[in-house]
């Protein structure tokens, strides 16, 4: 049974491509034959964060409008053989493909590939509606922070009202000294405030930035986020996997403080 | 509220009441627009019993689950009609 996930958040620069990268890396990994599909249109990044910038052809406009065959445009890593990519166009914008078209081609890549990611743009105009357009779940990713947790609960009414009711959360950029100083919100904040279903916790983690730099994900030594994209995989493919519990050493003080304010 | 924990504090737990307060008004989508409707409707219907000082009618929604709170001044109440 394949599956089309979309990748989505409303704010941008919250992790979603990372996300997209990193899970598509995992889930092939895994052995699952999986394609991220770049949706974003004239802002393409999944193919650098992939290190798969000098390999495209063709890409997603080409496909759509019959340029070329999916075969064509689709480009496997060498490094992850079951992993593909579907890049996006730079020079065109949002309006180059149609929700319809997205719901075809999600079709026929399903006939193909196990997992199919959809890696959102910002926003909620047309790349959404694109990107939405041919997905059975999301994953909404957020930041505790005020503004990223904002348009996280707009985009959930929105994937609703679009009739998606398989909903998790990735938080990502988790702090765990800033939590216990009570200076960041914590998961269970997050949670509660969005009410949905928790998929995983990534902590903020320098690896990020060094595979991405590289065009590398899932390729640090001992890293935290890394480990907990491993995780989320693990858990999509049907895994319990337990949750990491990161608590940070409280003072005596923080303790009393946290005790009374609640 | 303890007065020692002030809100710069623990900025952490103010965030979270702030994002629980605006969250709860706009899952129910009470756009402005809405509100306005809302609020003409209200100040019509009042209007037939009391005469109420328009300008000051404010209305608001918080709380979880939301719940709409009308203050609507009342300048005297309006003779009945016989």
């Amino acid at each position: 049974m394949s599956e089309a996930i979309v990748i989505t958040s409303g704010k941008g620069g919250v992790g979603k491509t990372t996300t997209a990268a990193n899970l598509g890396t995992g889930l092939a990994a895994l052995g699952r034959k999986t394609v991220v599909v770049d949706t974003d249109i004239g802002l393409r990044n999944l193919d650098v964060v992939l290190g798969l910038e000098n390999r495209i052809v063709y890409n997603l406009v080409d496909v759509v409008n019959g340029n070329c065959r999916l075969k064509q445009a689709l480009i496997q890593d060498r490094r992850v053989p079951c992993l593909y990519l579907l890049p996006s166009a730079q020079t065109k914008d949002k309006s180059a493909v149609t929700p319809e078209q997205m719901i075809k081609l999600c079709e026929d890549l399903k006939e193909e590939f196990e997992y199919i990611l959809l890696d959102c743009p910002a926003g909620i105009e047309q790349g959404f509606k694109n990107a939405v357009a041919g997905a059975d779940k999301a994953i909404v990713v957020t930041t505790p922070e005020v503004s990223a947790i904002r348009d996280a609960d707009r985009i959930i009414g929105l994937l609703e009202a679009a009739e998606i009711s398989d909903i998790r959360l990735i938080i990502n950029r988790l702090r765990p000294d800033m939590i216990a100083r009570g200076d960041m919100m914590s998961v269970e904040d997050v949670t509660e405030i969005l009410a949905v279903e928790l998929l995983g916790t990534i902590l903020d983690d320098e690896q990020i930035v060094i595979s991405t730099n590289q065009g590398e994900p899932l390729s640090g030594k001992s890293s935290p986020a890394e480990e907990e994209y491993r995780n989320i995989c693990r858990r999509l493919v049907g895994e319990q996997v337990p949750f990491i519990s990161f608590h940070v050493k409280q003072g005596i003080f923080e303790k009393l403080a946290a005790f009374f304010k609640k | 509220m303890i007065g020692f924990l002030h809100k710069t504090d623990h900025s952490g737990y103010y965030a979270k009441d702030r994002m629980k307060r605006l969250l709860s008004s706009e899952r129910i989508a009470c756009s402005p627009q809405t509100m306005d409707m809302i609020r003409n409707d209200l100040i019509h219907a009042a209007g037939k019993y009391v005469k109420l000082n328009e300008r000051a009618v404010v209305l608001r929604i918080e709380g979880n689950p939301p719940v709409l709170y009308a203050e609507m001044p009342i300048l005297k109440k309006k003779d009945r009609q016989v």
